[in-house]
């Protein structure tokens, strides 16, 4: 009330223009200590703003940091693509495609209309129980379906389903299908490799994700980054030795063989002579890497790289050219290989035709079990299962590809004399048809073996001499007599071309004792034979049909596929034969 | 005299403020653009990726071959119906 009275006074005195130290207030004397609360409430107020900077600028700036960064900055996901696959001209064999992999919270689904349930499901192509199937979860977090494709999702999202999420992921296409896919192999869901190049390149082929602190402004916008970028790292492309072109030509072919003769499955593989580089790898069955929902361990088997098998005859040219090579038989060599049988300790050895009288050539053209025998058993054991290892049967195969076998030879001192005339015809070892193809190295190139490679070289590698270039020429001419009137495989001949090969009729080995009516014809080759540019081998398994030695199983599949990947490969004709008569004798001929 | 001064480092100042946010602004948007061209590009590759895969399917041997056979009525080409030339300078 007296404060009020004052006020009043000193306006009516300042409005009078009473002058300032003759104002009537200040007359007025107060009590010193309400000036000294005044005072005290004052610098309290001021202390109490003092601490409060302290406690935010100094006690919780990273909390407070914190939270406002929550605020405007995000970090986001760089993802990185699965590297692609090619064949050796850059035709794409395999590649990554984003995609997304719907998820669900089940509990707040549950409240969503049923009409957008049910036309969710449409999209995911599920039918409406599927669905709620997958939707009745305890669980916080259901994947609904994985890999759909872009546009979809798109539709999906635009229905503004609550809980219904999306995730980027990624699928992987195989353009060509089942007549790459022993090679290339596929991954899963989560992008890993599973199987073939796709298993043995993973760490190359993968990407790394990145990710990178940014600032976004009110409308999601990025507008800075704060932090430095975790680069992305994309996988590295893949470019294969494969070339699609000889590779479908392969596939089909095998295909073929298999429905014409039966057959329970086949195989094929196309080496580079001069690189070392598998030009063709092809199986029959097979199956579709896009769509594995009927997936069989029999269509999964890769036979070239994976099945060991007893090659039969077309393992002859290994013990007969380290005969030359060592000196101990010269081409014109005579051996006397009799009526068509002969006793080695107590077991019998048998020719399908007597030959009597016959030279070294002759022996490989006509394919004489006992004459590669007596050939066999002039040599240490010891020779000969090291040269069997130096072309490298019984090795494990270094060639980067996940699941090849060695293949079985016993330690020469176990040999017995009747096993070591049994091994010289490719009976009691087992080799894989691509350690097989490689072999034929040394007969095709002068001499030396290089190893094998499932990707596009630069440059060929050095190879390692197991023979002399001498030897080789002289086996190339016996093998291609092979295929020559009055040799075992009339049936492999080109048109236009000089090529050579041996073949190989093997009895399958059915509860540890030899079946009569299951075989494994086979087909060793190379063209053409003035500069041998491909090795070509062929295996077809158990023919069910009366033809089933490997000449005129293997034998046509050879010389059909060999025609079409020269062409294709514009390698110029080296025989002016372009029409093939069979002889009717020769065309009966063994194995 | 140390008033003109003054006002002369004052409206320095705020100049110097203004260009400062101006030029912030003007970042941020260039970074937006840039923003906006990667994720163009990004898109773009991800297109690529898809037409590679398209041409290769289109283009597979099967596809050709079946084409070839079926629409065509061509047939595969043999030794005995080809003609071999051989440049002089080669022999």
């Amino acid at each position: 009330m007296s404060r009020g009275s004052n006020l009043n006074t000193s306006r009516v005195a300042a409005s009078k223009g009473v002058a300032f130290s003759r104002s009537p207030v200040l007359a007025v004397r107060l009590p010193t200590w309400r000036s000294r609360v005044v005072l005290f409430v004052l610098f309290a107020a001021f202390a109490a703003l003092a601490g409060r900077a302290l406690w935010l600028q100094g006690l919780s700036t990273q909390f407070l940091q914190k939270q406002g960064e929550i605020r405007y900055a995000r970090t986001i996901e760089l993802p990185a693509t699965r590297g692609k696959i090619t064949d050796r001209d850059g035709q794409v064999l395999a590649s990554s495609v984003p995609v997304k992999a719907i998820w669900a919270i089940p509990d707040d689904v549950q409240e969503a209309p049923p009409a957008k349930l049910k036309q969710l499901a449409r999209l995911l192509e599920m039918s409406d129980a599927e669905l709620q199937k997958k939707l009745d979860s305890d669980r916080n977090f259901v994947y609904l379906k994985r890999q759909v494709e872009q546009d979809v999702a798109d539709q999906i999202t635009k229905l503004e389903i609550e809980g219904i999420q999306t995730r980027k992921e990624y699928k992987r296409f195989y353009p060509q299908g089942e007549v790459t896919t022993h090679v290339v192999g596929f991954t899963n869901v989560e992008d890993q490799g599973q199987e073939s190049m796709e298993l043995a390149q993973q760490k190359t082929l993968q990407g790394v994700t990145g990710s990178r602190r940014v600032i976004k402004d009110r409308l999601g916008r990025i507008v800075e980054d704060i932090e430095s970028v975790r680069e992305p790292h994309d996988g590295k492309d893949l470019t294969l030795s494969i070339d699609s072109k000889i590779q479908y030509i392969a596939f089909t072919q095998v295909k073929d063989a298999v429905e014409k003769f039966h057959a329970k499955a086949g195989a094929a593989v196309v080496l580079d002579v001069h690189t070392g580089e598998v030009l063709a790898l092809a199986n029959w069955p097979t199956y579709n890497p896009n769509d594995r929902s009927k997936l069989t361990g029999e269509q999964l088997r890769n036979r070239v790289m994976t099945d060991t098998f007893e090659p039969g005859s077309s393992l002859k040219p290994f013990t007969v050219g380290l005969a030359l090579d060592e000196g101990r038989v010269k081409p014109h060599t005579m051996f006397d290989t009799g009526a068509g049988s002969m006793v080695i300790a107590d077991r019998v050895i048998h020719d399908t035709h007597p030959h009597y009288m016959i030279d070294v050539q002759t022996i490989i053209q006509k394919s004489s079990n006992i004459g590669t025998s007596k050939i066999a058993l002039g040599m240490p054991a010891e020779d000969m299962w090291e040269m069997f290892t130096k072309v490298g049967f019984g090795q494990q195969p270094k060639w980067g590809f996940p699941g090849a076998v060695a293949g079985r030879v016993r330690p020469y001192k176990s040999w017995r004399p009747i096993e070591q005339a049994n091994m010289s015809f490719g009976q009691g070892i087992s080799v894989s048809l691509i350690q097989l193809a490689r072999a034929y190295m040394i007969f095709a190139r002068n001499g030396d073996i290089i190893p094998l490679s499932f990707q596009k070289l630069q440059e060929a590698p050095h190879g390692t001499q197991v023979v002399s270039a001498k030897t080789a020429a002289e086996m190339r001419e016996m093998l291609e007599m092979v295929t020559q009137p009055g040799g075992s495989a009339v049936k492999a001949q080109v048109p236009g071309y000089r090529v050579g090969g041996k073949t190989g009729t093997a009895q399958k080995v059915v509860n540890g004792r030899y079946s009569q009516s299951k075989y494994i014809g086979n087909f060793v080759g190379m063209a053409p034979m003035s500069d041998p540019r491909f090795i070509i081998a062929v295996m077809i398994d158990e023919p069910g049909g009366p033809v089933h030695v490997g000449g005129d199983v293997a034998g046509p599949v050879f010389s059909a596929l060999a025609a079409q990947a020269l062409r294709a490969k514009n390698v110029a004709p080296d025989s002016d034969l372009t029409h093939i008569i069979i002889p009717e004798s020769a065309a009966q001929g063994n194995m | 005299m140390s008033g003109k001064i003054n006002l002369v480092l004052t409206i320095l100042l705020v100049a110097c403020g203004l260009s400062l946010v101006n030029a912030q602004y003007q970042a941020r948007h260039l970074f937006i653009e840039l923003e906006r061209t990667q994720s163009q590009a990004r898109q773009l590759d991800i297109e690529w990726a898809q037409l590679q895969l398209d041409q290769s399917t289109l283009g597979k041997h099967a596809r050709i071959e079946e084409i070839a056979r079926r629409d065509l009525n061509m047939t595969p080409l043999t030794a005995a119906r080809t003609q071999y030339l051989t440049p002089e300078a080669s022999k």
